[in-house]
């Protein structure tokens, strides 16, 4: 197998190395957007969460789907994941609907996070390992990439320090970059994560947002991200806007400041202002703020 | 002064009168009996309507000739043919209190380990309990229930007939052995438990001559080491019917002499039910075992 | 191209780390000498002395080489392989479940073999035809079918295998309507009730050469797949939303493990009959002195768990001898113990 530590783009000291040949599964070059919703209608139970969304979401950009609680972040990328079946309309990656892919390569294509994870006796090294299940599965037992995989997965999210530890007795945010790492394993071009800065630290948060960032732009994966800090969403290359069940509007950021997408969805005034070239929430604490 | 003809006659017919009504007086005379948990039992006379909870008891009551005083029985009890058709008050464990209730009995007699005593002293209602388990209380119980009953003649006579059959039964078995005492393996359940000697059915089996390979410190109904068996390899094992086949599949027993030779004795139902309860039929039970002794001992 | 230093440390860590795999070897050593032991003293103890029982292993003749070889060392042997099939089905149960007190009757085997049993005692008995299925079956075959037609009643109930709460509720309703089942058949012939009792409380009193070939049998039969879909277990451990994510299929895999554990816990049922907290404590105590993926657990499970039934066998045949204690009460002794020092310990940590 060849070694992806050199093939590719550039070595940067210090972060997560890709090469941009593992966006490919072997067969089809990237044709127009990998994820595409048609129509989609998204339920819980018998409440509809989401209906009427068609979306296109491209490879080589960080996509952020915001929105007020309940808006169906998670469900829209737990769709996406090919987790929960949508009520009407079509998910489509890579031009084939979402049921038409065999399981294992589908797992190949789309790592997802969840928000919450539950408490496992497993060791920080062995939860990474499982995101490489996909592509050995039950016979296979350890290949040379794998470790490859593991390594620089883990030493992108800074968590090789505790790879022997057990992810129980790890602090929050340990464990938040131990699961951050599990995904990144698996090598995915699609990056599907619910809340990844979850328990994180600020100076951890820049890091996933830098992490975030360089998996889009340097090595082309399709990343889509829910997160509901609004600063850290405005700094990623497109908006998805969610609310009252359905999308707002999806765009660029500019074009979801333009168009004010934000209010709309919160239905409150959401106070943007720009401060170094980057987009920052004020929140408006003043009394006199309130209509 | 002389007595003289017509004083003596009458003294004579108020005697006999006295001596006549004398038995029916002494029927007639409260009993305070104790029963085997102790409690103290009043009667205010023989009872006429009894309900009898355990077989053995049932069938004594009816060899005493008082079947026809009995209103009702548990399940099982099946000997005489009389008590067939009497209304059924339940087993051990679980009697009817409602059926016993309503049929107003003046004495309930059962087991020293039912639990329903208490509930039928609560509601008025005699309980005699009998702890009927070994061959000693077969003539005690006898005894005891010819006390009850108002018949206790009859009740030595039965006694009389069972010690003396039991002793012939013994005897004969002894006699047909040579004097060679086989040693024998009562199972009572494939566990396996086996009967130990002090337990009722080890008695007869003592009195036919034979020894047990369960020794007595085991208790009545040891759990035992199926090693043990092979160990001890008895002449006879004595064994239910259904278990018979397959006592070779047992690992090892296959190489016990009573199996390999077949000298295996089992017993249909209605014998088996002779064999355990200690009662007036202990006779025919242990004239049971003595046949098949008989039959298949080397 | 010489690879540098930390990238040697950095391989090992993420391999596993080679203090944890030794451990592990130094455990999994020390039960097989434990298990070995247990073997030599079976053979030893029993109705004879243990100086007897030395003599006849220096100088054998017919009567103590039947004993020895034909009696002591198949019922040790069988004992160990019903011991690790429990061990190995509660490892699995409590992966399934996720509950690390889950254990291999959760989903209404013991009742359904209960029920199996009395099914066949009452087809011997009488001559009602529709039983005589399992009259020929024997005890062991209709205890066996029993346990598995619970399961699947269990799974039919829950209509899918997807939602764990779910079984186990429709494990428990199951469970209760076949004793409620078995209480009712025993009612109509009380004298049962004392197999029944022997056979709740567990013996391994009859197990020879043939039954112990069985449970071996079965016993690799069943640790193939078992170590083979560990991995499933340990991605089942971060959810099933991640797991699926992870290319897992969730209802085969349960499906797979749950037949597993139904094979193995009816199994050990029809030949010991049931005999609690092995399927419990087995990988519970595992886990306890380990830290452990589930490759390593389904590994060390059964090993832990025949070991406990060896040595409750032992006890079982040495206290009381010549007679012999009921091995379900001997196993439910050690596990009462056990729990009680873990919640001890727990108390006090608090």
């Amino acid at each position: 197998m060849r070694d992806r530590t050199t093939n590719g783009h550039a070595i940067r000291s210090g972060d997560a190395i890709r090469s941009a040949d593992a966006t490919r599964s072997g067969d089809a070059e990237p044709v127009g957007a990998p994820l595409t919703c048609r129509d989609v209608s998204i339920s819980y139970g018998a409440h509809t969460v989401l209906k009427g969304v068609s979306l296109e979401i491209h490879a080589g950009r960080w996509t952020a789907v915001v929105g007020p609680n309940g808006s169906g972040k998670s469900s829209l990328l737990r769709a996406l994941a090919g987790l929960a079946a949508p009520r009407l309309g079509t998910i489509s990656l890579r031009g084939r609907p979402l049921p038409a892919w065999p399981r294992r390569e589908r797992a190949r294509q789309l790592a997802w996070l969840a928000q919450t994870s539950a408490a496992t006796e497993l060791t920080a090294a062995e939860v990474v390992r499982l995101g490489r299940f996909a592509h050995g599965g039950w016979l296979t037992h350890r290949q040379s990439d794998d470790d490859a995989a593991i390594q620089r997965a883990m030493r992108a999210t800074g968590s090789l320090a505790w790879a022997e530890r057990r992810v129980t007795k790890l602090s929050g945010g340990e464990r938040q970059r131990v699961y951050l790492a599990r995904v990144l394993a698996v090598e995915a071009p699609v990056l599907l994560l619910d809340e990844p800065t979850t328990y994180l630290d600020p100076p951890h948060q820049e890091d996933v947002a830098r992490l975030l960032r360089e998996q889009a732009h340097g090595c082309g994966v399709c990343v889509v991200s829910a997160i509901h800090d609004l600063s850290l969403a405005l700094a990623a290359d497109r908006l998805i806007v969610l609310g009252q069940q359905r999308v707002i509007g999806h765009g660029s950021v500019a074009e979801a400041l333009a168009g004010d997408w934000l209010s709309a969805a919160f239905r409150t005034r959401v106070d943007i202002v720009e401060h170094g070239g980057a987009h920052l929430w004020r929140p408006a604490l003043d009394p006199s703020a309130y209509d | 002064m002389p007595l003289d003809l017509a004083q003596c006659l009458g003294l004579a017919v108020c005697l006999g009168t006295l001596l006549g009504l004398c038995p029916a007086a002494c029927r007639a005379a409260p009993l305070q009996l104790r029963d085997d948990l102790g409690r103290e039992v009043r009667l205010a006379g023989p009872p006429q309507r009894i309900i009898s909870l355990l077989p053995s008891l049932t069938e004594t009551v009816c060899a005493l000739g008082a079947c026809d005083r009995l209103v009702a029985t548990d399940r099982f009890s099946d000997f005489p043919a009389a008590v067939a058709a009497l209304p059924k008050a339940g087993g051990l464990d679980d009697a009817e209190v409602e059926l016993i209730v309503g049929l107003k009995p003046d004495l309930v007699l059962l087991s020293r380990s039912q639990r329903i005593t208490d509930r039928l002293g609560e509601l008025g209602i005699a309980a005699f309990a009998l702890n009927s388990a070994r061959y000693a209380d077969i003539a005690r119980d006898v005894t005891l229930l010819g006390t009850i009953l108002g018949v206790p003649d009859r009740a030595a006579a039965l006694n009389e007939n069972i010690q003396t059959a039991v002793q012939a039964i013994g005897t004969q078995a002894r006699e047909h052995a040579h004097g060679r005492s086989a040693s024998v393996y009562f199972e009572v359940d494939r566990a396996p438990y086996a009967a130990g000697p002090s337990s009722f059915i080890g008695e007869l089996l003592t009195r036919l001559g034979t020894h047990n390979i369960v020794t007595a410190d085991l208790g009545e109904f040891p759990k035992l080491n199926p090693e043990y068996v092979v160990r001890h390899d008895p002449d006879v094992i004595f064994i239910a019917a259904a278990d018979a086949a397959h006592l070779a599949d047992r690992p090892g027993w296959s190489e016990i002499r009573a199996v390999k030779e077949r000298r295996l004795c089992s017993f249909a139902r209605d014998v088996d039910d002779m064999i355990v309860r200690p009662g007036p039929r202990v006779p025919a039970g242990m004239q049971a075992l003595a046949d098949c002794l008989a039959r298949v001992s080397p | 191209m010489s690879v540098p230093r930390p990238e040697v440390a950095e391989l090992i860590a993420v391999r596993g780390g080679s203090a944890a795999s030794a451990r592990f070897r130094l455990w999994l050593t020390a039960w097989i000498a434990v298990t070995l032991l247990l073997t030599g003293g079976s053979l030893i103890v029993g109705t004879s002395s243990i100086e007897t029982s030395l003599g006849w292993l220096l100088s054998p003749d017919a009567q103590s080489s039947v004993v020895l070889w034909q009696i002591r060392l198949p019922r040790t042997v069988g004992a160990w392989f019903a011991g690790a099939l429990l061990g190995l089905a509660g490892g699995i149960a409590q992966g399934v479940f996720r509950n690390p007190l889950a254990e291999p009757y959760l989903l209404g085997t013991a009742s359904g073999a209960a029920l199996g049993v009395t099914l066949s005692l009452l087809a011997a008995d009488t001559a009602i035809g529709g039983l005589a299925w399992a009259g020929q079956l024997g005890l062991t075959g209709a205890a066996c079918v029993g346990a598995c037609a619970a399961i699947l009643l269990t799974i039919m109930l829950s209509r899918g295998v997807l939602e764990t709460a779910g079984l186990l509720l429709s494990g428990i309703v199951i469970a209760f309507l076949m004793s409620a089942l078995t209480s009712l058949l025993l009612l109509t012939r009380p004298e049962m009730w004392r197999v029944m009792q022997v056979f709740l409380l567990g013996s391994t009193g009859f197990i020879g050469w043939s039954s112990a070939l069985l449970l071996g049998i079965v016993f690799l039969v069943c640790l193939v797949p078992s170590t083979l879909f560990a991995r499933g277990l340990d991605a089942l451990t971060l959810g099933d939303d991640t797991a699926q994510s992870l290319g897992l299929s969730l209802p085969w895999l349960r499906l797979t493990l749950l037949g597993v554990v139904t094979l193995a816990t009816a199994a050990a049922v029809g030949q010991i009959g049931i005999v609690g907290f092995v399927g419990l404590v087995a990988p519970h105590l595992v886990r306890q002195t380990l830290k452990v993926n589930h490759r390593q657990l389904l590994i060390g499970a059964p090993l832990c768990g025949g070991a406990l039934l060896q040595g409750a066998d032992l006890l079982s045949r040495w206290i009381i001898r010549p007679a012999e204690l009921p091995v379900g009460a001997v196993t439910a002794c050690i596990g009462g113990v056990y729990l009680v020092v873990l919640l001890w310990r727990r108390n006090r940590d608090a």
